[in-house]
């Protein structure tokens, strides 16, 4: 009480410190499946969201089309893991919504098991998945991104 | 700590060489609407955002942004794979070659190398925020030039996909900031 009178005596940092998250909002979108793209069509459209996908002129995404199975392989790979991260982003703002966590972690799920089947039947697409191969690290025989030719 | 897959978001996978069309694609590595400026820009941002939603998003996005440097520079390095000299500079990448050889360095198209001038880094998240609104909308309409000035499918499918990405991230961005609007009165 005595003390008061001399006001602040320690300098208030200009960093905030950080609050609890608040109230967590409700999603302004009541997602369900059928306002999603198909991984497939979200990885050739770059947007899940079908409500929020904008076009560009008369421009058409068109269908990715694999040339062999290991190419196919991958394709599905990117297609789920892209549906899986693009809802990561949406979680990301509403981490309540609860059917959008149950499609990220169905989707998350098939990527890792395409993955896994993909470094057990080509070379390792990481290097965690990397073995012996006639005496080399594996992972130097999976060709860098920009000079793979399928 | 970031890990490393050898693939990328999209495939991509062009034959055909341009000089010309790999110089403008240049820009969204080094240019100002770039996506090395957005990864930075995100990755910056993220220190300061008031809850784990915020710092979250911005890493996730950021994360992204990453991935798509790789892939602008992956379009670069097979648009120009196997160029002559000569090939260089009728597509207008004579000087850079003077500078840099074949090697891949972030400029715009027009040579000026990478600037950290234009992004911003305010201390206050709701200012921080709008910049990355921002900054999708402005690399979405450079990747609309870009799907303009190509002629090549091959180019023309990524530089879709890259452009709706920007379009997905100003959409969450946007989100953010109108709950945080809402519930962080105070800023």
């Amino acid at each position: 009480m005595f003390y008061s009178s001399y006001g602040p005596l320690f300098f208030v940092p200009t960093y905030p410190l950080e609050p609890e998250m608040r109230a967590v909002e409700k999603p302004k979108y009541d997602l369900v499946s059928k306002d999603l793209y198909s991984p497939d069509e979200a990885l050739e459209k770059g947007n899940i969201f079908k409500n929020q996908y904008q076009g560009y002129r008369n421009y058409n995404p068109g269908k990715l089309e694999a040339k062999n199975d290991e190419q196919m392989l991958l394709f599905n790979i990117d297609a789920y893991s892209n549906a899986a991260h693009d809802l990561k982003l949406y979680l990301d703002v509403y981490p309540t919504d609860k059917r959008v966590i149950d499609i990220f972690m169905d989707y998350n799920k098939k990527a890792n098991e395409l993955i896994a089947e993909y470094n057990s039947k080509y070379d390792p697409l990481m290097p965690s998945a990397a073995k012996d191969v006639s005496g080399t690290f594996s992972w130097i025989l999976t060709p860098s991104v920009w000079v793979r030719k399928m | 700590m970031f890990t490393y897959q050898k693939r990328t978001q999209y495939p991509i996978d062009i034959k055909h060489k341009d000089v010309r069309m790999a110089r403008y694609i240049l820009t969204q590595y080094g240019g100002p609407y770039g996506e090395l400026g957005a990864a930075i820009r995100y990755l910056n941002h993220r220190y300061t955002m008031p809850d784990e939603r915020g710092k979250t998003l911005l890493t996730d996005i950021g994360t992204e942004e990453l991935g798509h440097v790789e892939m602008i520079c992956m379009m670069v390095y097979q648009l120009t794979k196997d160029a002559t000299i000569k090939e260089l500079e009728e597509g207008g990448l004579g000087g850079n070659f003077a500078t840099h050889g074949i090697d891949m360095f972030p400029v715009d198209a027009n040579g000026q190398d990478f600037s950290v001038t234009g992004i911003g880094a305010t201390g206050d998240f709701i200012a921080n925020l709008s910049e990355d609104m921002a900054a999708e909308e402005k690399a979405r309409a450079t990747y609309e030039h870009l799907i303009d000035l190509a002629t090549d499918a091959e180019v023309i499918k990524p530089l879709l996909f890259l452009r709706q990405r920007e379009v997905v991230h100003f959409n969450r961005f946007k989100e953010l900031y109108e709950v945080y609007k809402r519930e962080y009165k105070s800023k």
